[in-house]
Order: structure tokens, then C-alpha cells, then sequence
């Protein structure tokens, strides 16, 4: 039976830890800063995550590239010649167009290949709410899956991975065309921190609004324990954008309200990072289908 | 002149001389003021209110009809507390002589016993030292004189004799007026108009401003059969203007007498503003006979410029568009709020107010500006943001006038809580029980600090401040003065309760204060605050040199 290989790409947040514990692999997507490009590495080699945020802050323009033909041939080429099959769970299509490029370049790859399979799988979702869903599927593939099985099972799971994320304004979303969200979350608004979901369509959805930095993690916890099911069997995972303090406030907010298994703390990367604008705090977790 | 029937017309005189006595002493009254936040306007309150009963007041000799009139135009003019409460006073009054075509002096007694007895049941905690006691003092310890033979000029006499011992003793009533060592400021308001009756009755006679707004050229515009056509009775007449050039052919224009040619001008119309400077003679006035105008004013020269429009179709042309610019804008939910300066009104807009009503502190909204904004909406609901405590009132008395819409007050005591309501709360909802929720809850826990000048040495709450220093409150009490906004704000910000927890501190910059102040004092309460995240909006705003929100 051919092995599968399950890669993902730089908006899955996921960690080297990570994705050494599970066997991922992952599509590098690339940020320019000031027209300079990097590649979006989710291990910095070439620069710190404080300084993409201190960027920004300066009101640097950070933009992001999605996953090139480049990259996806090169790495899709590099695991069918190992003879392995490939499940690519890619960032939301709502978000990203790296999951329609993939998906170009399989049907570009195949014929070459031919008992080899490439499944893209959309995660309607993004950071470790794609993270997650790549985890799983590596799980699936262990426990010796077939790759429609294992497509199967992500299409019906990913409208149970809830987002739940504070975010300083939604300036940075709206300038860079991903977030749905009413006038209400937009105009000069102080201290106000908008609550943004990732929908059924894998959109950033901006649900509601919440007054203060305090209140607001508070809000994400209520969330977090109004949502999730079974907690005590499952690791969730708390990331932030360059402000390590939510970040631990979040998690002990929520550990203070659930017993989960354990909490993944992190850092959002340098793309999802580049959406969602320094100050973002973010938990992601398995629970009730989503309604939106 | 010894009077002891009292009818519409006589009415009518006493009261407009009762405006001019309490013009006279406005500023006197603006002055009386117990805080020294520069807020002193009752003066100017109560004779907009006043102004708004003689103004709409009709000629007529029946007392009833009068006085009803009368009250109901006091009531669409009130502003502030004491203008509420005047209007109150007159309502109370007009509900005795309703009924009467004349009113003997112990019938006008009675009236003003129901004065007072309405003005203390429209104030849901009557407070004793106000211009509630004194208008029912000055009756109480009259009514027992009041005789059968007695004339209006001694009834008056004797009120007033009551009425400031009566304003004398406020102090001794109410801690705040004794503190700030000055009497109730709406009492002696009140004390005027009386005093206003009573040089009237002595045979002065006071004049009354004429004023008119000023109408800039009119487009020429197709006139539509719908507005004015073969059957259509004329209403309003013709606003005619002209400039006349005296002519030595004509006349001696040194000698031309103005006052005889408004005279004249009285005759046939109204709004009349005519004005002579040298051998040119300016003149607006309102007629149904514009031609009998022209005539007269040819009689001493020439006219330089002149014309005469169809009040009717301007009239019925603005509330056509009016009309059209309503129907097309059907809300749900709308939103009112009163504010003032540029930059907040800017701030409101921005955030989905519909109408920003300019007013606050100096300058009360009244019954009949709310009302008036209403109208201009079309809205199932309307949500109103009073942003002064002053203001609560008035817009309430609009809420319960308005039949159009479903009024709701929320009780924003500042522009900083009604900034955090307002930017709690989505727009675009519907449901108005949802949205009130939403804004109750962006009201509460907001503490409002506001720097401003004393306009006086004084001491209130033992802080003790100079004429013009920077004094701080927190909502609405005096907690610190200083010699530097900087430092009295931050006094005043250090006594918020559990200041240490809060997360969002917004700073409005007024118009007295630089950039540089503004930005000193965010750098100042980030250092000394951090858990808070503060930031400053430039409010444009007069009076407060800084407005805080913090929550």
C-alpha cells in the first residue's frame, strides 16, 4: 500500500515541534515588507517575528504571496517520487488562492504518475484551525486510511473547527480584502476589539465587538467554553500576534472555565500575522458544528 | 392703571413685558451660577423659552385662549431644567384660565397656585431651594392677602415682596448656592418676568426685537401647477425687500422718519425689518399687498433693488423636499444625539447618528429643537443621545410630544458615554429592544472626567480654585484645581474608582488646549496607566480643554 505524505502550507501556523511529532510537511507562501520578499518560514530563520509586527506597527505595508507553481511542483514532485500519495490541506480558499493553484499543478503532475493520488482538501479555515485539520489527517493516514477516506473525513470535520479571535482593528483585514464584517466594526472606535469567527465559507467573519483588551479575552474564554465539546480529550491552541501576554492571559481564562488535555501556545505567522495586524489573539479548538 | 379684569390682550402685553425685563437682566442671571463650570445659562434659557410663548402667542382678547397658546409655545421652547420648569409653571397657570374669556385677580391667584403645583409634579424629586419654592412661596404667603377689591399692580406688588425674600432664603435651602455664595439663578429668572409685569403696569412700555432670518437669492425655479394654481388661496403673502435711495426730488432724506414709515409697513404686513442709514433705506417685510409697498417706499426716491416672492410656493417647495427627503430614508431605528464641537459632531455622524443636534453645555437643546429633528427623520424608532444631564428633560418632554415615532432617551451624561454607546452598538440592527440593551451597555462603567476653567475664585467640595484655573470633575462633581489642564486632569483621573483596571481611556481635545498638551497628557496617563489603552481624538469642543472617557 503507497504511503501518504499530508502537507499544509505557511498560513498553518503549526509548529516545527508539531509537525515533526506528526510528520507534516508544509508550502512556503512568501511576505514582502516594504517590496522586499521573504519566505513566510514558520521557523524564522531570517528575521524575528517582533520585527514583521514592529512593522506594522510603523505602518509598514507587509503583503503576502500565496503558494507558487514553484513551490507546489517542486514539493509535489519531491514525495511522488518517493513514491508516497499526497493530501494537501490548504488554507481557506475564501482567504487563499494556494488551494486552486495546488490543484492545478496535481492535475499538471499526474499523468506522469500514474498510480499516484493528490487530494486537495479545503480547510475553510486558517492557522491552527487549518493546523488541526493537517493533524488529523496525518492521524487518518496512520491508522492506515485511504486518501478519499481521509478526504472524506476532513470535508465533514472542518465545520466543527472553531476560531475564536480578538483582533486590535480591522484595518489590516479590510486592506487586505479578508474579513466580512457590517459598518458596525468599522470608524473610529477606541478600545474596541471586534471578535472575528471563521465561518462555514472559511471566511474571517467579525461577529462582534468587545470593549477593552481585558473583556475581550474574557469574551474569547466564554466562547471557548460555550463551544467546545469534549475538552478533556483534546489539545486546543492559543496563538498570538506579538503579544505574549494575551496570549497567556487567554489560556489561563480558559483553563480557568475547561479541562482540556492540554493547550498549544503559539505564535500566528508571518501571513496569517500580515491579515490580522499585531495584537491579535487567537484560540482555536474542535467543538459544536459551526452555525455560520 | 387699576386693574381687575384680566383678558388675552392685556396678557400678552404683560408677558412680553416680562421677556423684556428678563433680557435686561440675562446676563445677571447667566452669572448666578453654582458651579463654576461656565454653564451659566439660565438666563439665556429661560428667555428662549419665554421668547418661544410671546412669539407664537396669538392676538386675542379671550384669557382661555391665550394662555393656552402661550404655554404651549413656552413648552416648545424650553430649554434646561429652569426652562422645563417655567414652562411647567405656564402650563399649570393656562389650565385655570382655559375655560375663562376674562379672569378676575383672585381667578389669576388660583392660576398661579396650579403653577406651582404643576411645575413641582413635572420635577420627579422636587428639590427645595429652586425656582420651585419660589414660585410656590411667592403665591402660598400672597393667596392669604388676596382681596376682592384688590387691583393686578397690587397682587404683583405683593407676589414679588414674597418671591425674593423667597430667593433670599434659597441659599439657606441648598448647600450648593450658599458653597458657590450666589441664589437660585432660575428663581430670579423667574423674579424678572414678574418685575417685567410690574413696570408695565407702571405705564413702561418695552420694545420687542423684530428679527428675521436673512434669505440669500433664490434659484428661479419652474413653478409646479400642484403648488400654486387658479384655485389656490394665498396663505403666507409675499416676503418683500427692497432698497430705497432717497431722493432730494421727493423728499428731504435728512428728515425721513423711519418709525412713521414702519408704521406704515405695520399696517399691511409683518416681519419687519427696516433699517435707515443716511439717504439709503433698507426694508424686509412679509405682505399680502407688496404693490402698496413699493408705492409708499416711491413716494421718497427710488428703489435699487427690490422683489417680492410667493411665500406660499418657497413654503410649500421646502416641505415638498422635506417630504421627499423623508419618505426616501425609512428607518427602523434612528439616532439623535446633541453635541458640540466640530470634531465630535464629525465623530457621531461617522459613527451612524442621523441628526447631531450642536448643543451642550452653553447651549440647552430645547422640547421644540428635538421635536424639529424628529420631523426630519422617518423612523419607526428614534434613540436619542442627550450627552448632558441638562438635556435630559427637554428631549423627554420631546419624547412625550412626538406621536410619529417611538422616542427613546437613553441617559448619556456626557459626549464620552454616548461615544462608547455608540460605538457598542451595530447600526444596522433592527431590533430596538436589542439595540437599547447593546447601548445600556456601553453606558455603564463609563466615568467622565472633563477639565475645564473656573469662571471664578470659589470652592466647591473644599476644592478651592481661582478665576480662570483649570478645574477637573469627575461625571458631575468638582474633585480637583491646578495651575496646569495637565495636572488637574490627572488629579481628577487618580480619584476614579478602580482606576487601575481600566482598559480604555479616550481623550476629546477642546479648542483650548495645543496638540502638544494633548499629546503630553496621553503620554502622561500611558506611563502612569498601563494596563489602559488610551488614545485622543481631536473634539474641536469649547468650554472642556479636555473631556475623558474612561472605562
Amino acid at each position: 500500500m503507497r504511503q501518504i505524505a499530508v502537507l499544509t502550507d505557511s498560513t498553518s501556523d503549526i509548529s516545527k515541534e508539531l509537525r515533526d511529532e506528526f510528520g507534516l510537511d508544509y508550502l512556503k507562501m512568501a511576505v514582502t515588507v516594504d517590496g522586499k520578499e521573504y519566505p513566510a518560514s514558520l521557523d524564522y530563520e531570517q528575521y524575528t517575528p517582533s520585527w514583521i509586527y514592529g512593522e506594522m506597527r510603523k505602518g509598514t505595508r507587509v503583503k503576502t504571496v500565496q503558494v507558487t507553481v514553484e513551490e507546489f511542483t517542486k514539493k509535489f514532485t519531491e514525495y511522488l517520487e518517493k513514491g508516497m500519495d499526497i493530501v494537501y490541506v490548504a488554507c481557506s480558499s475564501a482567504l487563499s488562492g494556494s488551494y486552486n493553484t495546488g490543484r492545478v499543478v496535481a492535475e499538471e503532475l499526474l499523468p506522469n504518475y500514474p498510480d499516484a493520488k493528490i487530494a486537495c482538501v479545503d480547510a475553510r479555515n486558517s492557522s491552527m484551525g487549518e493546523g488541526f485539520l493537517a493533524i488529523e489527517a496525518s492521524n487518518l493516514a496512520k491508522e492506515g486510511k485511504s486518501v478519499e477516506e481521509i478526504v472524506a473525513t476532513l470535508e465533514n470535520d472542518r465545520d466543527y473547527y472553531h476560531q475564536w479571535c480578538a483582533t486590535e482593528t480591522l484595518t489590516y483585514l479590510a486592506r487586505a480584502g479578508r474579513v466580512a464584517a457590517g459598518k458596525a466594526f468599522f470608524g473610529n472606535m477606541l478600545g474596541m476589539k471586534p471578535i472575528l469567527i471563521s465561518n462555514l465559507k472559511g471566511e474571517n467573519f467579525a461577529i462582534k465587538k468587545v470593549r477593552g483588551r481585558k473583556s475581550s479575552i474574557e469574551e474569547l474564554a466564554n466562547e471557548v467554553a460555550n463551544n467546545i465539546v469534549d475538552p478533556e480529550n483534546q489539545m486546543i491552541a492559543v496563538l498570538h500576534a506579538d503579544d505574549e501576554s494575551a496570549a497567556n492571559m487567554l489560556k489561563e481564562a480558559i483553563l480557568a472555565k475547561v479541562n482540556v488535555k492540554g493547550v498549544y501556545m503559539g505564535i500566528i505567522g508571518p501571513i496569517i500575522g500580515a491579515s490580522v495586524g499585531p495584537g491579535t489573539v487567537v484560540a482555536y479548538f474542535k467543538g459544536k458544528k459551526l452555525e455560520l | 392703571m387699576e386693574i381687575r379684569k384680566i383678558d388675552g390682550a392685556l396678557l400678552n402685553d404683560l408677558f412680553k413685558a416680562g421677556l423684556g425685563n428678563l433680557k435686561l437682566q440675562e446676563q445677571t442671571i447667566n452669572e448666578l451660577n453654582v458651579f463654576p463650570v461656565p454653564d451659566g445659562d439660565t438666563g439665556s434659557n429661560m428667555r428662549m423659552t419665554v421668547e418661544n410663548g410671546v412669539k407664537n402667542a396669538p392676538e386675542t382678547e379671550n384669557v382661555g385662549e391665550f394662555a393656552t397658546a402661550f404655554a404651549r409655545g413656552v413648552l416648545l421652547g424650553a430649554r434646561g431644567n429652569s426652562g422645563v420648569i417655567t414652562s411647567q409653571y405656564f402650563k399649570g397657570i393656562s389650565l385655570v384660565l382655559k375655560d375663562h374669556e376674562t379672569v378676575t385677580i383672585r381667578e389669576f391667584a388660583d392660576a398661579l397656585v396650579q403653577g406651582y403645583k404643576t411645575a413641582y409634579k413635572a420635577v420627579v424629586t422636587p428639590t427645595e431651594g429652586t425656582i420651585l419654592t419660589v414660585c410656590r412661596e411667592a403665591i402660598e404667603l400672597t393667596y392669604e392677602k388676596v382681596t376682592d377689591d384688590m387691583d393686578l399692580e397690587a397682587l404683583i406688588k405683593l407676589w414679588l415682596v414674597q418671591a425674593k425674600k423667597s430667593l433670599e432664603e434659597t441659599p439657606e435651602k441648598l448647600a450648593v448656592l450658599k458653597e458657590a455664595g450666589v441664589v437660585d439663578s432660575g428663581g430670579a429668572g423667574l423674579i424678572a418676568i414678574f418685575e417685567g409685569f410690574l413696570r408695565y403696569l407702571g405705564g413702561e412700555i418695552f420694545e420687542t426685537d423684530i428679527s428675521s432670518s436673512e434669505h440669500g437669492p433664490t434659484q428661479v425655479k419652474m413653478v409646479s401647477k400642484d403648488i400654486f394654481n387658479a384655485d389656490s388661496v394665498m396663505q403666507f403673502g409675499y416676503c418683500t425687500e427692497f432698497i430705497l435711495q432717497l431722493q432730494n426730488s421727493k423728499c428731504n432724506p435728512a428728515e425721513f422718519d423711519i418709525d412713521e414709515f414702519i408704521a406704515f409697513l405695520e399696517t399691511i404686513g409683518n416681519s419687519i425689518v427696516a433699517l435707515k442709514d443716511e439717504d439709503i433705506v433698507k426694508v424686509h417685510v412679509h405682505s399680502f399687498e407688496p404693490w402698496r409697498v413699493f408705492q409708499k417706499a416711491q413716494q421718497y426716491g427710488e428703489l435699487v433693488t427690490l422683489k417680492a416672492e410667493n411665500m406660499d410656493i418657497q413654503n410649500a417647495q421646502t416641505e415638498a423636499e422635506k417630504k421627499a427627503k423623508k419618505a426616501a430614508q425609512h428607518k427602523a431605528i434612528a439616532y439623535v444625539a446633541v453635541c458640540q464641537g466640530e470634531g465630535i459632531i464629525e465623530l457621531y455622524k461617522s459613527l451612524g447618528c442621523d441628526i447631531v443636534v450642536n448643543g451642550g453645555q452653553t447651549m440647552n437643546t430645547s422640547t421644540e429643537e428635538f421635536v424639529e429633528a424628529f420631523k426630519e427623520l422617518n423612523a419607526d424608532n428614534i434613540i436619542v443621545f442627550p450627552n448632558n444631564k441638562n438635556i435630559v428633560m427637554a428631549a423627554e418632554q420631546a419624547r412625550d410630544i412626538y406621536k410619529d415615532a417611538k422616542v427613546h432617551v437613553v441617559k448619556t451624561g456626557s459626549v464620552a458615554q454616548g461615544y462608547f454607546a455608540l460605538s457598542m452598538m451595530d447600526v444596522d440592527e433592527t431590533d430596538v429592544e436589542t439595540q437599547l440593551e447593546t447601548i445600556q451597555s456601553g453606558i455603564e462603567n463609563v466615568t467622565t472626567v472633563s477639565t475645564t476653567r473656573s469662571i471664578r475664585d470659589t470652592s466647591v467640595n473644599g476644592v478651592v480654585c481661582k478665576e480662570n484655573e483649570p478645574i477637573s470633575i469627575v461625571d458631575h462633581t468638582l474633585v480637583a484645581a491646578d495651575s496646569s489642564v495637565i495636572d488637574s486632569t490627572m488629579k481628577a483621573i487618580a480619584t476614579v474608582e478602580d482606576i487601575d483596571d481600566k482598559e480604555v481611556i479616550v481623550i476629546f481635545k477642546g479648542q483650548g488646549v495645543s496638540e502638544d498638551d494633548a499629546n503630553e497628557l496621553q503620554s502622561v496617563i500611558n506611563a502612569k496607566y498601563p494596563c489602559a489603552e488610551v488614545g485622543t481624538i481631536d473634539g474641536q469642543q469649547d468650554v472642556y480643554d479636555f473631556i475623558l472617557g474612561i472605562c
